[in-house]
């Protein structure tokens, strides 16, 4: 029991959830302009269009991010000792759980026309699958992130699968069934963080620290002594491409593999489409460029070892790591994309959806190495992952109007360039 | 006898299958003001950790106020206030903000002192604590810890990132504190100099163990007899630490 009502540490905390990351408020508010401009727009598609986007952002965005936050809360050593925090926290997240189901219940009912009834349940199944999403551990969070994407690629191809109407009962059972095992599992886990305290490491709560280095026996040839300390990983052009390479192909064929061994071999070739393995590339590029630009933003310390130089000459050197890195990526890509023109499955569009992304990469380099160490992670991961959720919802349009993936591109180099320009006086300070 | 606020037998942690910390005894008795010293990487913060219960102990037993540290009640939770290396506060917050959080948790929090202590530490309460200097985040910390009229106060490493005049400060404030003989206060520090003015008790540390407990005033008898004149702590810090 705490003295106090907690009124004003529910309010604080859940007030800290909407302020993750610098602009959370700003994306915020383009939700609200969004779910604005859905309410005035009367054809029905441009409606759900506006209304789609208004969910991304004030409904996806922070559920995506709570889940992470939670971890980062329970794990701070001196909120341990707050006498009632448990409490006030679970309070916190279960009123900013309910205001999210509620907006999600309200934009899905207004944009597909479906009943209430059957929006809260569909609101609830996709807020609390976005809430666990922080909670899992990572390797199981980087599968979960593979299922979405197959989702959306079958939502993609046959969209007629994703029609709620058909399956309302299914839906609203589903939801109830997986809120509970999902709430269950998420007050096990608090239960039991906050009974033993157990202290997590920032590195732990990363949402794309995956182990993707492909250092197989830790024999990767050595590149040079201060790229290898860098990144430990072997930093040689022999290792690098092999690591690209395995990524740009293994990934999709073992999912393909997968896909027959499991679905009849007509169903298992609907998925082989033009889009997916390029996907599948970007989303494996995703997560293993960001591992990468976390663990150098961690060691750069390190490299006084091998330079002798100010943290501007140090950052230089783990730019040019880094950027040989996405060098071999761009390199796998392209030949994917070359593989798949040679089988006539290639797309035009496709080719500007690997431009922005890999230009967003760049993007999360930047943001990985310019800003102070103990941010870096956390901000390079939660751009990754508004990355993949405004791509998956792009991806779905971009037949429709690929000229605004150039425009995004335009953007992210702007981007870049303005960061450059704004951080590189403080660091050289 | 007072009953020590914290005790621990035969402690030991294990990390990845190597020894950390290696069958420490120590009590915590109030009035005392403990200086935990030790190189880096001897497991200084490990220790402080281990003793406020955030780790799983291979072997051993921590109490406070007689009961197991990991399952204390709110009630004796209120009576610890920590510092950390790093200081934990919520950067989306103001410091204003920050400052209504963890008050809020308290009963008996302490105003005046936060004002005092804001106001001669020139901290930005009015800013967002992403946009604050380590230094000013640092002070923040410190002032939430305070503020909060702990019994036993923990504080690992609080002066590291504190420019020397705010370390001066710092080191005022504390001497205040510990006047008080119902607190006990633990500080683990680098600047050895520094807890030479403040402690009654050092803690000595290397490479897990613990190589000396006692007051400072026996220190010298660490480097045995014929010293010509009193021993320093860091004197006693360099030629016992090599």
């Amino acid at each position: 029991m705490i003295a106090r009502p907690p009124l004003p540490a529910v309010s604080l905390l859940t007030l800290s959830y909407l302020r993750v990351f610098p602009g959370m408020g700003a994306l915020l508010l383009v939700g609200v302009v969004c779910a604005a401009a859905g309410l005035a727009t009367q054809p029905a598609v441009q409606r759900s269009s506006w209304l789609a986007a208004a969910g991304a952002f004030l409904v996806a965005l922070p559920c995506l991010f709570a889940g992470s936050h939670f971890r980062a809360l329970a794990s701070r050593r001196s909120h341990a000792l707050l006498p009632g925090f448990v409490q006030v926290m679970v309070v916190a997240a279960l009123g900013l759980f309910g205001l999210l189901a509620l907006i999600a219940a309200m934009l899905l009912a207004l944009a597909i026309a479906i009943p209430v009834w059957l929006g809260l349940p569909v609101a609830l199944l996709a807020c609390s699958a976005l809430f666990w999403f922080g909670f899992l551990p990572t390797p199981l969070r980087a599968l979960i992130g593979f299922v979405l994407i197959a989702l959306l690629l079958r939502g993609t191809i046959d969209p007629a699968s994703m029609e709620l109407h058909r399956h309302s009962v299914y839906v609203a059972i589903f939801a109830v069934i997986f809120c509970a095992i999902g709430w269950l599992c998420f007050a096990g886990w608090f239960q039991h963080r906050m009974a033993t305290f157990r202290v997590f490491e920032r590195s732990e709560l990363a949402h794309w620290n995956l182990p993707m280095g492909m250092n197989v026996g830790q024999r990767e040839r050595i590149g040079s002594a201060a790229g290898t300390l860098l990144l430990g990983i072997g930093d040689a052009w022999s290792s690098r491409a092999l690591r690209a390479a395995i990524g740009g192909l293994l990934v999709p064929l073992g999912l393909f593999a997968l896909l027959y061994a499991l679905l009849p071999t007509a169903e298992a070739q609907r998925w082989i489409g033009a889009p997916v393995p390029t996907f599948l590339t970007l989303a494996y590029a995703l997560g293993y460029y960001t591992h990468l630009c976390q663990r150098a933003a961690q060691r750069r310390p390190l490299l006084w070892l091998r330079c002798a130089d100010d943290w501007s000459g140090l950052r230089r050197v783990a730019e040019r790591a880094l950027l040989a890195e996405w060098l071999a990526l761009a390199g796998a890509m392209l030949i994917l994309n070359l593989t798949l023109a040679a089988c006539s499955l290639w797309r035009f569009d496709l080719l500007a959806l690997c431009v922005v992304w890999l230009l967003a990469l760049l993007y999360n380099q930047q943001l990985a190495l310019y800003r102070s160490l103990s941010d870096a992670v956390q901000m390079a991961a939660i751009f990754a992952q508004l990355l993949l959720l405004v791509l998956c919802l792009a991806l779905i349009r971009i037949g429709e109007h690929p000229a605004l993936l150039w425009w995004f591109a335009a953007a992210q180099i702007a981007a870049i360039v303005t960061l450059r320009l704004i951080a590189a006086p403080r660091i050289s300070t | 006898m007072t009953e020590p606020m914290l005790r621990c037998e035969g402690l030991q942690l294990h990390r990845g299958g190597k020894p950390v910390l290696s069958q420490i005894d120590l009590q915590v008795l109030p009035g005392q003001v403990i200086g935990l010293i030790g190189r880096n990487g001897a497991g200084k913060s490990s220790l402080l950790e281990a003793l406020l219960g955030f780790h799983h102990l291979s072997a051993g037993t921590v109490t406070a106020w007689g009961m197991p540290v990991r399952q204390l009640p709110a009630q004796h939770k209120r009576r610890i206030g920590l510092v950390t290396q790093r200081d934990e506060l919520l950067e989306g917050l103001t410091g204003t903000q920050q400052l209504q959080l963890i008050a809020s948790f308290y009963p008996h929090w302490d105003r005046a002192l936060v004002d005092r202590l804001s106001a001669s530490w020139a901290l930005p309460l009015q800013r967002r604590i992403s946009t604050w200097s380590m230094g000013q985040r640092q002070r923040l910390a410190i002032v939430l810890a305070l503020a909060a009229g702990p019994e036993l106060l923990v504080l690992d490493e609080p002066v590291a990132s504190l420019d020397p005049l705010a370390r001066a400060q710092f080191l005022l404030e504390m001497r205040t504190l510990i006047a008080d003989q119902r607190r006990a206060v633990i500080i683990s520090s680098h600047i050895v100099s520094d807890l030479e003015a403040m402690v009654n008790q050092v803690w000595l540390l290397d490479q897990g163990v613990l190589r000396w407990s006692g007051a400072i005033s026996d220190i010298a008898e660490l480097i045995g007899p014929g010293a010509d004149e009193p021993a320093s702590l860091e004197q006693v810090f360099r030629s016992v630490i090599r």
